[in-house]
């Protein structure tokens, strides 16, 4: 099967006509798509199901308002309009077209347009053209596989209830029924089922008490059998529901305890803030106390240095005084002077040039300290004493002291800061203590679900030899009475049918868990960046074994998602060997179930709604570089936020046709898109007055 | 258990059903295919109603080959 053309009109949020070519050689196997949220992406991906089977994706919001809505009402009174999609493709030598659309009547203005039912028109064509139903498109590609085809891969590891994904893996069983058609014995086994249980009774002529307790026996080992069988049906899916609401919860207990570790280093942070600051208040306190203690060495030259100049002005200005108080100058000149050499100060002149100091530089002592460096080393040169230098070195290393305190009260606030920002998403958190115990009852919620599936798959085997012996026991009974021989012989016959349907729907299961493990694994490995591989269990679930230990993991939901991938993967790849089987029984070789091995280059096509949005960077990154050598068509719906990850698909020319969704909308500010070397249209702010709607446009590819 | 381990199992499977497809009696054989001939023409879309439907056909059916060739 090969995609060739998709034609769009008013689908949706697509106002008007658009025409899609696909990219299907084997250089350029790839069709990208580029669209924001709310522009139509979904849409797109549902595009194909609808056309195809008239169906939406799980998850599809609004699946039966599909007409858009602006198309919608521009019909003029007593007019009609078209919604259609268009869907061409190529598949075992023919080519189909296949089309649905929507007619809608405006009858008066007042009420919107009726839309009719859609309508399929199909054809397909060798030769000649010929219609076709739904019944052939099915043949093709059966409605049961169409979300792995169609893939909503941004839903992956979102909440269950809306989580296709986890339906999906839920169903990976149920897709191999149908993809095989094993489906078929499970509908001709409740066949057989009900016409043992309610229509081959004993007669009312023939009862005794011998044939009514055999009977009694049956339908009670039966009954107890078939509500066994039944459970281990539905135990699968369950297991993964309470799985998925365990991941769940787990991530909201591993977002809890980040943010309780954000707290605690808030906390913290907050504390050592406090202890810094004081450790800067503190530093600056003894800068002060250094200062004063050493003003008369510091202050002392300092002031007769401005003393000087500004005598030595005054002077040539012929200004003798000048504004400066002579006194206090020939006081300076004449007491200061001597603090430069070096003599210790008497407890006088401490107290005066500390005073002197206060009215001057109070205010300023940090101010002044951070300059001190440099002017220390020149005051103690010039000093010589040592007491000059220990005064310095004190000083200096104080406010080396203090500038540290500071750097460090800075880094604090900073990341007290980033702490407080991210608080909002921290505290939206729900109550750790109770998410912790939902996730240990939803944890031993599934051991206790895959134990039970361990004992039922068990105990069925004794559960079917007793169904098989009462079974045995009230035929016997059955034909030692005449009245009842007949109904004992047949419901012998029918017993042996429905034990040879059983068996054979058991292997033919078995071997295709052979096929479907073989071919993920085949996906798998190339995409993986470590050395794991997928087993798949009786009820096609998968474990992930790491090759180097032998180990199950707990694989990442990266490497989680990619199962999900692979599984997709070896669908779309024994697709076309399944459809071709001669018959369904398994023979030991390689043309039946069992022996098949995948054939990617034969794969089905896929479209992957948002394939990197359950994905790291580096998971991303490898998917790109591995996804046009894995299938031989792809189309990849994207963001504009994971455009760097298609570019390497673009830059190794393996894109072969490209797309943007334009949205519209009269409520968004316009936006550019960079696409290789090109600025492209993404947002178009319209009138307000228009309806917001999307355009499809292709894009260059050089 | 993973399909690897049971490589063999199936193999034998597969042996088994031939026999078992094999040693069913001609009526057996008439009822298994004409059932699965049915549910394929119905489709796996199939309602309880033609189960039940289908139910009561080959509860007949059974009947008249085990020999009573009607209804009780």
């Amino acid at each position: 099967m090969r995609f060739k053309r998709l034609a769009l009109k008013n689908w949706r949020s697509f106002l008007g006509s658009y025409e899609v070519d696909f990219a299907d050689t084997g250089d350029r196997n790839v069709t990208i798509f580029v669209g924001q949220n709310g522009a139509g992406k979904t849409a797109l991906l549902n595009a194909f199901t609808w056309s195809l089977f008239g169906e939406t994706t799980a998850g599809f919001r609004q699946p039966d308002d599909l007409f858009n809505h602006a198309a919608l009402e521009a019909i003029p009174v007593g007019e009609s309009a078209r919604m259609e999609v268009s869907l061409e493709f190529e598949h075992d030598g023919h080519h189909y077209v296949v089309r649905r659309h929507q007619q809608a009547f405006r009858d008066n203005a007042a009420e919107t347009p009726a839309v009719e039912p859609p309508i399929l028109a199909a054809t397909r064509r060798r030769v000649a053209t010929e219609k076709i139903t739904q019944h052939e498109i099915n043949a093709v590609l059966p409605p049961g596989l169409h979300p792995f085809f169609f893939f909503p891969a941004e839903n992956i590891g979102k909440d269950f209830d809306q989580n296709d994904a986890a339906a999906i893996r839920a169903s990976m069983s149920n897709a191999i029924d149908v993809l095989l058609g094993i489906e078929r014995y499970d509908k001709a086994l409740a066949v057989i089922s009900t016409a043992l249980g309610k229509h081959l009774k004993t007669p009312r002529g023939a009862r005794d008490s011998s044939l009514d307790g055999a009977e009694q026996q049956m339908k009670s080992a039966r009954h107890e059998w078939e509500k066994k069988s039944e459970r281990k049906r539905e135990l699968p899916s369950l297991i993964t529901r309470q799985e998925t609401l365990a991941e769940k919860l787990k991530a909201q207990l591993d977002a809890s305890e980040e943010h309780r570790k954000a707290m605690d280093e808030y906390k913290r942070v907050k504390g050592d803030k406090a202890a810094a600051e004081e450790r800067v208040a503190t530093s600056k306190e003894d800068l002060r106390g250094l200062a004063n203690q050493h003003c008369a060495l510091v202050f002392g030259h300092e002031l007769f240095a401005k003393a000087e100049e500004v005598l030595n002005e005054a002077h040539r200005k012929g200004e003798i005084p000048p504004k400066v108080s002579a006194g206090l100058l020939s006081e300076l000149l004449e007491e200061r002077q001597q603090c430069i050499c070096g003599r210790e100060l008497g407890e006088h002149e401490r107290s005066e040039l500390e005073a002197l100091r206060s009215r001057t530089v109070e205010d300023f002592v940090a101010e002044i300290a951070s300059n001190l460096r440099g002017r220390v080393p020149r005051f103690a040169w010039k000093d010589e004493g040592r007491r000059d230098e220990l005064a310095a070195k004190l000083i200096l290393d104080e406010v080396r002291k203090g500038a540290e305190a500071e750097a460090q009260f800075r880094k604090l606030r900073n990341r007290e800061m980033e702490l407080l920002n991210r608080q909002p998403e921290l505290v939206s958190h729900a109550d750790r203590d109770e998410t912790m115990t939902a996730w240990q009852l939803a944890a031993q919620g599934v051991m206790k679900l895959s134990t039970e599936l361990q004992n039922v798959s068990n105990d069925l085997p004794r559960l079917k030899r007793l169904k098989d012996e009462a079974e045995r026991a009230y035929q016997k009974q059955l034909t030692k009475n005449t009245a009842a021989k007949t109904i004992g012989r047949a419901r012998e016959l029918l017993a042996n049918v429905e034990s040879t349907l059983s068996i054979i729907q058991s292997a033919i299961r078995a071997a295709a868990r052979q096929d479907i493990e073989r071919a993920m694994n085949g996906f798998y490995s190339p995409l993986l960046l470590k050395d794991y591989r997928i087993s798949l269990t009786e009820e096609f679930r998968y474990a992930i074994t790491d090759q180097g230990t032998g180990r199950d993991v707990g694989a990442s939901s990266s490497e989680v998602a990619l199962a999900t991938f692979a599984f997709v993967g070896a669908l779309a790849s024994l697709m076309p060997e399944y459809a071709n089987l001669d018959q369904l029984l398994p023979r030991g070789d390689d043309k039946s179930v069992g022996g098949i091995k995948a054939d990617p280059s034969r794969a089905y096509p896929v479209v992957l709604d948002a394939p990197y949005s359950p994905f790291g960077s580096d998971y991303s990154a490898r998917f790109s570089e591995k996804l046009p050598s894995l299938l031989p068509q792809s189309v990849v719906i994207v963001r504009e936020d994971q455009l760097q990850y298609v570019e390497p698909m673009l830059g190794t020319g393996r894109v072969g046709s490209a797309y943007v969704l334009r949205l519209h909308s009269g409520k968004e500010d316009a936006r550019r898109i960079k696409w290789l070397d090109h600025e492209v249209d993404y947002v178009v702010n319209t009138d307000d007055e228009e309806a917001a709607h999307s355009q499809l446009a292709s894009l260059p590819l050089e | 258990m993973s399909t690897s381990e049971g490589a063999e199992a199936t193999a034998l499977d597969a042996a088994a059903i031939k026999k078992l497809v094999q040693d069913m009696s001609q009526q057996e054989l008439a009822i298994f295919r004409d059932v699965i001939v049915d549910i394929r023409k119905l489709g796996a879309g199939i309602s309880q109603s033609a189960i039940d439907g289908l139910a009561k056909k080959y509860a007949d059916k059974a009947r008249r080959l085990a020999g009573d060739g009607g209804e009780q």
